[in-house]
């Protein structure tokens, strides 16, 4: 407990109500090794889901507050949550993360997910449309990974979508790294889309309007931070995988 | 059309439920069980229909809209996928 408060742990238990031993254990290690790593400061969002339900699943690890201001979760669509994780249908499920690139630093950007279903095609985990400029990500469509954000996309052989993401632009690099392995590092200048406010959607595209490339895929885990260096994306594959290792899933 | 029980199990994903759009208006911006939305969408049918997920209507749990879980059920078509790779819109 801190002083004058609870602690993070404590807030996003009180916030989804969650009173399973095994999940406060996954959780208090998770911000055990983000704090030590150095990582949690740099978090913007973090979607653990855990608890099972679409009121537990929506809430940022990071700033458990019900408001969109804190960038908590809002789902459209036919989801299904389970301890495993939150599962879209891939006909017409989505969420609005409330974030927008207007609210990040263009330049020193990641995103990470956790996606447990294997398949292939136009299911986007990432999306948004603007003049600003367009990002998405497809984990494998025709065995291919496609990443674009606010530039040229490059694309990596993929032939398995499940796995932990790691999508990173730090110092003019953008790196892919899959299960803990650099897939593919370029140079990389994205357009600038720091005025940009529409919302990032996840397991959708937002196309602004308008959603398209709806996900089949189950999350277990989403964040979006600041740009990582070498030994932070290590460190939080680390600590993401030992959190789902607790978990069982 | 079928109806919800006469879909064999397995097969519950392959169905969608089938909107007027009187119906589709009510469900727009609502949420069907704690903190998730309807979302109606239009099938890839011609003229397209406006419907709702199985998920959706099987978590309806809120009061007002318990008649979705008698809407007549369809198989899904999907609509001819938006270029997945399209650039801005506006």
């Amino acid at each position: 407990m801190m002083a004058g408060g609870l602690d993070p742990v404590g807030v996003f238990l009180a916030a989804t109500g969650i009173t399973d031993a095994t999940i406060i254990s996954a959780l208090n290690t998770l911000y055990a090794d983000l704090v030590t790593y150095g990582l949690w400061s740099k978090m913007i969002a973090i979607y653990p889901f855990v608890g099972g339900t679409a009121a537990t699943h929506k809430f940022n690890f990071k700033d458990p507050q019900d408001t969109n201001a804190a960038f908590r979760l809002v789902f459209s669509g036919g989801w299904t949550h389970s301890a495993t994780g939150a599962l879209p249908n891939g006909v017409n499920a989505y969420a609005n993360t409330f974030l927008s690139p207007s609210q990040t630093n263009y330049l020193s950007f990641a995103y990470g997910d956790y996606l447990r279903t294997n398949s292939d095609g136009a299911f986007a985990e990432i999306g948004l449309v603007t003049s600003g400029g367009t990002v998405y990500f497809y984990p494998r469509l025709g065995n291919t990974l496609y990443i674009r954000y606010a530039a040229s996309e490059f694309n990596i052989s993929n032939a398995n979508s499940t796995g932990i993401y790691i999508l990173n632009l730090i110092n003019g690099t953008f790196t892919t790294d899959k299960n803990g392995t650099n897939i593919r590092s370029l140079a990389y200048s994205p357009a600038n889309i720091s005025s940009v406010t529409q919302p990032y959607y996840i397991s959708a595209r937002n196309l602004n309007p308008g959603v398209a490339q709806y996900s089949n895929r189950e999350k277990a885990f989403t964040f979006f931070s600041e740009g990582l260096t070498l030994n932070e994306r290590a460190n939080l594959h680390t600590a993401i995988l030992a959190f789902q290792t607790t978990l069982g899933r | 059309m079928i109806t919800r029980s006469e879909i064999p199990q397995g097969q519950e994903t392959k169905f969608v439920g089938l909107l007027t759009i009187e119906q589709k208006d009510k469900l727009v911006g609502q949420i069907y069980a704690p903190d998730s939305y309807y979302n109606p969408i239009q099938d890839g049918n011609e003229p397209p229909n406006w419907v709702i997920s199985i998920e959706e209507i099987d978590q309806t749990v809120n009061e007002e809209f318990m008649w979705v879980k008698d809407l007549p059920l369809i198989p899904w078509v999907a609509r001819k996928p938006i270029n997945p790779f399209e650039d801005a819109t506006n």
